[in-house]
């Protein structure tokens, strides 16, 4: 295990390119807009990489490092094309593509098993049910499971040792 | 051409400036003439003769190239330091652009143009280093001529000159000339000394007046003589020297150079002087100081000359020199003059037609030390005095950046190293779109690349979209806000569009929000200042003009209220707009329109996607809702009022659902304010209708009953029909199946010219607050119709029916269309509301299932699938509607109707009570109401007992006989009757008639209703076309409660036989009590032929508390009238002797009648011929008995009286045997013949109490009478039988007598002797037959005779 990163924000974004669920984790708490708009602007980059990727018949899901402002922003799209968006701050240590990929992992598994979860179709109206509006109702409010394994995820990441 | 083009650096600018009274579209023209020289080749720069001015003039041989650049703004004030680290950001020269006019003298030309370039650089400013006038004669017809040529400075262009293009190429070369002869001139004042320690006194140093420079410096000191002996330039005199001497001593005077000369020498004395003011550390710096700045200097002089080598090696050396001391921007800059000079030196290689290498990036140097320069730049020391250096070494970092950024921008977008590249490197900066893009692009709209056009380009060239974004981050950070609102904008700008040519449009929305976020920090400080200073006068901020407003300072006392400069708003609304386009929200989801024209929505479909479905939202709803509070902020502060109020519509519109309530109030508020204000303000614009659909149906309220006209046939009126038929069978059409009647009967409703009706329209409000419209209008065609506009509120989140009243003014077909709605401050909208046809029904909801299907699919993502793009590419959006006609509401209007109303009748409460069978008048006043006659009149009438005997004759299960009955009753006994002739027809105008109604009591009869209908036929026509085939008929209806008592009740209806007996025993039921009732029977039932006569009785029972007297008349033909009456109770049994007779074979073989003209009546009867005879013989035999006998009651002591309806009583065989007279009569009778007398003819024998009494053993004559009765002629024969017949002795035979031929009437008599050899009682009785018939007799006759032996 490298040097802990830390992780400042986590976006996930449905493939119509409604927000899931963003978490921010950085200490000023009221910058949250701020990894909105850059969750949304990196949304630019990723199609990108998906033509790049299309072109060349890859099949990762790891789209790598995304661009870098103030914060290196690391993009991610599961084969549901939901893409999963992370903002880490910047360091001197050289981060690995390994660590950043098993944190990606790690928020695909948490997202997965959210969305698995049979009582998200309660509330929608039955006859409208399509997986899209499904799969955005899984970062709602109600749903605090996923946001609470979100942010394990996030400690884990931040404490070394524990990740593993 | 533009300010960061990559190759800036090598621009010489040349500021152009409208001159005088210009207009603006030739000022462009002209500009543009000018502008169309963006290089000239060095060799056609004319030399200057001075050797001084000689040193950066190109040899005439050289192949190199001077670009041009043509800014029209000069640069702020706040670079002014930069004048000597980079001249090439300076107008370097200023054109006056002028035209002739006959107001303006060529001298005032100048005059102003003088002015204006003083205004704009201070005096004493090193630049611009060259200026003229250009004035170009638009007209022949010019006296100001003859001054022309003598003004210094200023050149006329005569119109009618051939070429003008190339005269003006020459006065540009000439203009650069004198620019390259001023660069020496700088150089020199810098080589010195004093110049170096200036050079060297501060990171952005200025040029040393002209007063500081020691006097040395003249016009004739060759230029090396100041110059420290340095190696580097010993090195390089060849290259410096050859050329200047060479121009030197070929000197090319022209016929011009007078003109165009006098421009440098001329200008900087009198100002150059008065003020240089930074003086300050000149003496502060040890004279020893490096010349690497120097060099950089020479450089950038020789970029700017054209000639690269040059600049190449200066700029080597000064690399070096610069490395030592650490003066890292000046090596910065150092490196990226290299980079440039690399540059131009390879556009040069592919002008001169040569090949580029092949290397594989061969940009990739140039692109190393763009690299290392922004390093250097980044980390320069900031130490430096003063804030002033935080703000230009951003914007030179900034600079830096944006023109590695171009470099491989251009490449990419040039699809490689290649001309396209250096072109658009050249000529093309980041905020400019190079053509090789938008030429590909097919739409001028949509300038973007696609998606894989984008890729294309990023393949061929191998340089990602990425490698590109990287670059440009590289810019965007804190020290943005060093720079001065100007640069930032230029550099947010620059950004912005990179992004955008690139694909990212996210992240060029984004920038924009900060481009916008300065230009409006610009706007509110403007604001600010011109409201604090009011003599400020001339425009600050973005527009710089140099226009004085002399009227300023007249203003007086007056408050004046300056109009908003508007400007600018435009561009900026459209930032705003496109920042929210990338974002998914359409801020002209409702449209501005202009003045309050009516917008109808014709071309919109009924069922747009976007109006009908549950929206699909698109997009980022926490961003959304903050770009449009940003937006409408924006707007607020421009202040855009109408675009305020579309944007919080729009951002309404398409964003409601996600939006909280407290927004949406606020935005409703925000808008309805901001249209107020708007046309407080006198703005002609408007926002258009915006809230969706709010119409969701219309309704007719169909008139009251007593109004709606109804359509008749003229026909009618001519022929007159049995006004009963109507009656029995419910009006039913012949057709089971009738499609006019159908289509007539949708969407036509009934309407009265001049009479108001009402619509209901249904409005639905989304939304959490009341919505407000300030007018509601019917939008109608055809008819013309009297109808005013409503203010309708709707209540939040609900459907809310509005009742809009019109009156239509003239007969036709009115066609409601829609509504047209508006909102407050708003403009009108037509909403079309077509009928749904089934057909169209089923097209929506194929769609809306295809839109549901495509709901969750993905397969456009990203920007790609916001609504409005996606809409069109989806397999929903391309089934079309039919272009079937679309059907609207319809109504007819009808000519103007009388109006009649009931004004009283003679019913208390409506109602009545009869007794069964009895008969009343109901009388009912009617008035006109209306200013029309009426003049036809007619009632009908409808019951309780209607319809179930209706319903029972339609089911077809009665018999013949019970179905005779149900229409006898139906038809013969109504309830209602009402005579036409005898009441009025006609009413007039305000006139009261009485009719009267009679109403008859029938049992089961519950409620009744008459139903008046009424028109005006006969109008007087205003011409002469043929009259319609309809007139209209309006209906008033007055229900009647009917009570009827049921008291009085026939049952057992008997016709008996004339015989002593069953008179008898009449007379004995008889009450004895009531003598004379009993004696006036007994009369009854005297007749004078018993076997002509039977009796009919039958029994009336009283189910009512109180007696009735009943009366039964006999009517009957060729027989005296008689009548009964009995007191019910106690009595019950009614006797009338009736006679007997007989109808005609034809009558009683006649089938029983329908009295309706019901069609395709099947005889349902499986009765054998015989049985359907004797059903036939009873109904009528029944029928005409029930003809003579009149039956009656009257209440004792009162005056009611009625009828009693004997219809429900049958006939049997045996009555009507009874009752029917016989074929023939026998009569049997006996006569004896005295014995002491034999010749007188024989007497009749005794005949008492029915029987004959003759004498035994006497001869006595039996002689039977035989009649024939029927109308038939009669061969018969006569059977007698006697009995006892063993004492009887007769003569002859006594069986098969035969008969003579007997016609109707005739009778024939047969003798027969006989003797009763016995006492006892004998019966004789004789029997006629047809002939040939053994059974079956036809006459009978019967004797007893009662013989007394012992007499």
């Amino acid at each position: 295990m490298g040097p802990p990163l830390r992780l400042n924000a986590v976006a996930f974004v449905s493939a119509q390119n409604h927000p899931i669920l963003i978490r921010t984790f950085s200490q000023p708490k009221q910058d949250e807009l701020k990894y909105h708009y850059i969750a949304h602007t990196s949304l630019d980059v990723i199609d990108e990489r998906i033509t790049a990727a299309g072109a060349t018949k890859s099949t990762g899901c790891y789209l790598g490092l995304l661009y870098v402002e103030d914060v290196a922003v690391y993009g991610f799209m599961t084969p549901t094309k939901v893409k999963i968006i992370i903002a880490l701050e910047l360091s001197d240590n050289v981060v690995r593509d390994a660590d950043v990929i098993t944190i990606f992992k790690a928020l695909h598994t948490a997202y997965r098993r959210s969305v698995a979860n049979p009582f998200l179709r309660l509330n929608v109206p039955s006859d409208n049910v399509t997986d899209h509006s499904l799969l955005v109702a899984a970062g709602g409010q109600k749903w605090k499971l996923f946001r609470q394994r979100i942010d394990e995820i996030c400690g884990a990441v931040t404490l070394p040792g524990a990740a593993a | 051409m533009d300010p960061l083009a990559f190759a800036s650096l090598a621009h010489v600018r040349i500021l152009l400036l409208p001159v005088g009274s210009i207009k603006r579209p030739s000022f462009e023209k002209w500009a543009s003439e000018i502008r169309s020289f963006d290089t000239i080749r060095l060799g056609d720069i004319p030399a200057d003769p001075s050797e001084e001015k000689a040193r950066f003039m190109p040899s005439p041989l050289a192949t190199g190239y001077l670009h041009l650049s043509y800014p029209s703004h000069p640069p702020p004030t706040s670079m002014s330091s930069l004048q000597v680290f980079r001249p090439s950001d300076f107008p370097l020269g200023v054109i006056g652009v002028a035209t002739c006019s006959a107001t303006d003298s060529l001298s005032s030309i100048l005059g102003h143009f003088n002015a204006a370039a003083n205004e704009l650089f201070p005096p004493g400013s090193t630049f611009p280093m060259a200026r003229n006038c250009f004035v170009f004669e638009e007209s022949d017809d010019n006296t100001n001529m003859n001054l022309g040529n003598t003004l210094p400075g200023l050149i006329v262009i005569p119109s009618m000159m051939g070429n003008k293009k190339i005269y003006v190429g020459t006065l540009l070369a000439e203009l650069c000339s004198n620019i390259l002869g001023r660069f020496a001139t700088m150089t020199q004042a810098l080589e010195s000394p004093l110049g170096n320690e200036y050079l060297n006194a501060t990171m952005f140093p200025i040029l040393p007046s002209p007063s500081d420079i020691p006097k040395p410096i003249d016009a004739d000191t060759p230029v090396r003589v100041s110059l420290p002996p340095l190696p580097s330039y010993n090195s390089q005199p060849e290259l410096v020297t050859p050329g200047s001497s060479l121009r030197a001593k070929t000197p090319t005077p022209l016929t011009l150079k007078r003109n165009s000369s006098a421009g440098p020498g001329m200008p900087p004395s009198p100002y150059r002087h008065n003020s240089m003011p930074v003086k300050k550390r000149q003496n502060a710096i040890g004279a020893v100081s490096s010349h690497g700045r120097l060099f950089k200097v020479l450089g950038d002089l020789f970029l700017l000359s054209g000639r690269t080598l040059d600049a190449s090696v200066w700029y080597t050396e000064a690399i070096i020199m610069l490395k030592n001391p650490q003066d890292t921007v000046w090596h910065a800059s150092a490196l990226e003059g290299m980079a440039t000079v690399q540059m131009i030196d390879a556009w040069s290689a592919t002008q001169a037609g040569s090949e580029l290498s092949d290397e594989k990036e061969p940009w990739s140097e140039i692109a190393e030390k763009l690299v290392q320069s922004i390093g250097l730049y980044a980390k320069s020391p900031t130490m430096a005095d003063g804030d002033v250096n935080y703000a230009l070494i951003s914007y030179l970092y900034s600079r830096a950046v944006l023109r590695h950024t171009s470099l491989l921008y251009s490449i990419w977008a040039g699809k490689g190293w290649g001309p396209l590249a250096f072109s658009i490197m050249l000529q093309y900066g980041l905020t400019s779109l190079p053509p090789a893009l938008s030429s590909e692009s097919t739409s001028v709209a949509e300038k973007r690349l696609t998606f894989s056009g984008l890729e294309r380009l990023t393949s061929i060239t191998g340089i990602s979209r990425a490698t590109i974004a990287a670059t440009l981050t590289q810019v965007h950070g804190p020290w943005l806000l060093h720079l001065g609102t100007r640069d930032r904008i230029l550099v947010l700008e620059a950004m912005a569009t990179v992004y955008g040519a690139i694909g990212y449009k996210r992240k060029e929305a984004y920038i924009l929000r900060e481009v916008l976020g300065c230009v409006m920090d610009l706007v509110v400080c403007e604001r600010e200042e011109t409201g604090g200073i009011r003599t400020a006068g001339t425009g600050l901020g973005l527009g710089i003009q140099g226009v004085n407003l002399g009227r300023d300072t007249t203003r007086g006392a007056v408050g004046v209220r300056e109009n908003d400069s508007t400007e600018g708003n435009q561009s900026i609304v459209r930032i705003v707009k496109y920042v929210c386009l990338v974002h998914g929200i359409d801020l002209e989801a409702v449209r501005l329109v202009e003045g309050f024209l009516l917008s109808g929505d014709d071309q919109k479909e009924p069922g747009q996607p976007s109006e009908d479905s549950p929206h699909d939202l698109f997009g980022w709803p926490e961003l959304q809702i903050g770009i449009v509070r940003e937006a409408i902020a924006v707007a607020e502060a421009l202040p855009d009022y109408p675009s305020v109020a579309q944007f919080s519509l729009s951002a309404l519109k398409s964003l409601h659902p996600v939006m909280s309530e407290g927004d949406q109030h606020h935005l409703y508020n925000t808008a309805a304010r901001a249209l107020a204000t708007a046309r407080r303000r006198g703005d002609s614009r408007s926002v258009e209708y915006w809230s969706g659909r709010p119409i969701v149906s219309m309704e007719v309220i169909p008139l009251p009953l007593v109004r709606i006209p109804m359509e008749k046939p003229l026909s009618i009126l001519m022929q007159r029909r049995s006004d009963h038929i109507p009656i029995l069978t419910g009006m039913t059409d012949p057709f089971l199946y009738n499609p006019r009647k159908l289509a007539s009967a949708q969407g036509q409703a009934m309407l009265v010219e001049n009479e108001s009706f009402d619509i209901v329209v249904t409005l639905r409000n989304p939304y959490v607050f009341d919505l407000e419209l300030s007018s509601l209008l019917l939008l109608t065609t055809g008819v013309r119709i009297d109808t005013q506009a409503i203010p309708v509120i709707i209540p939040a989140n609900s459907f809310h029916p509005v009742t809009i009243t019109a009156k239509p003014l003239e007969p036709g077909l009115l066609t409601i269309r829609g509504c047209v709605a508006q909102a407050p401050g708003g403009s009108s909208q037509e909403f079309v509301l077509p009928l749904s046809t089934e057909e169209e029904e089923q097209k929506q909801s194929r769609r809306r299932s295809a839109r549901d299907c495509e709901m969750g699919r993905s397969k456009y993502t990203g920007l790609e699938s916001r609504p409005w793009d996606r809409g069109s590419k989806r397999a929903s959006g391309t089934t079309q509607a039919s272009q079937k006609p679309v059907k609207y509401l319809q109504c007819k209007v009808v000519p103007e109707q009388p109006l009649l109303r009931i004004r009283r009748t003679s019913l208390t409460h409506g109602a009545v009570m009869l007794y069964n069978g009895e008969t009343t008048t109901i009388r009912v006043t009617l008035e006109n109401v209306s200013a029309l006659p009426i003049d036809f009149l007619r009632l009908t009438f409808d019951d309780s007992t209607i319809a179930p005997a209706q319903q029972a004759l339609s089911e077809g299960e009665l018999t013949v006989f019970e179905t005779y009955e149900t229409e006898y009753s139906l038809i013969r006994n109504p309830v209602f009757t009402w005579d036409s002739k005898r009441n009025p027809q006609d009413i007039k105008p305000t006139q009261k008639i009485v009719i009267s109604v009679n109403c008859f009591g029938k049992v089961g009869c519950s409620s009744g209703a008459m139903h008046i209908s009424y028109s005006y036929t006969n109008r007087k026509r205003d011409t002469l076309q043929e009259p319609q085939e309809v007139f209209h008929t309006r209906q008033l209806s007055y229900p009647v409660l009917v009570t009827v008592y049921h008291m009085l009740e026939c049952h057992s209806m008997d016709i008996l036989p004339y015989s002593p007996d069953t008179v008898a025993e009449l007379l004995a039921t008889m009450d004895e009590s009531e003598e004379h009732t009993a004696a006036s029977r007994r009369t009854l039932l005297n007749v004078s032929d018993v076997a002509e006569w039977c009796i009919f009785t039958v029994d009336v029972r009283n189910t009512y508390g109180l007696p009735f007297e009943v009366t039964f008349e006999r009517d009957q033909p060729d027989v005296e009238e008689a009548s009964t009456t009995l007191l019910v109770p106690p009595g019950s049994i009614i006797v009338l002797p009736i006679k007997k007779f007989r109808l005609s074979n034809e009558h009683v073989s006649q089938h029983i009648p329908t009295l309706s003209d019901r069609q395709f009546v099947i005889t349902k009867s499986t009765l054998t011929k015989a049985e359907e005879q004797l059903q036939r013989e009873l109904f009528w035999y029944r029928e005409e008995i029930l003809k003579y006998i009149k039956c009656s009651w009257r209440e004792t002591g009162g005056s009611r009286s009625g009828n009693l309806s004997l219809r429900q009583q049958r006939m049997t065989q045996l009555m009507l045997k009874v009752l029917r007279t016989e074929e023939t009569r026998v009569d049997l009778s006996l006569y004896e013949v005295d014995e002491d007398r034999p010749d007188e003819p024989p007497q009749l024998t005794d005949f008492r109490g029915g029987r004959w009494l003759p004498k035994p053993n006497s001869f006595v004559y039996l002689r039977t009478k035989i009649t024939n009765l029927s109308p038939e002629t009669l061969i018969g024969v006569l059977d007698l039988s006697f009995q006892p017949a063993q004492h009887i002795i007769f003569e002859g035979v006594s069986s098969g007598i035969p008969i003579s031929k007997l016609t109707n009437g005739e009778s024939f008599e047969v003798e027969m002797p006989i003797t009763f050899v016995s006492s006892g009682r004998f019966d004789l009785t004789s029997q006629v037959r047809r002939l040939g018939q053994p059974a079956g007799w036809i006459g009978h006759g019967h004797l007893t005779a009662i013989v007394d032996m012992f007499d």
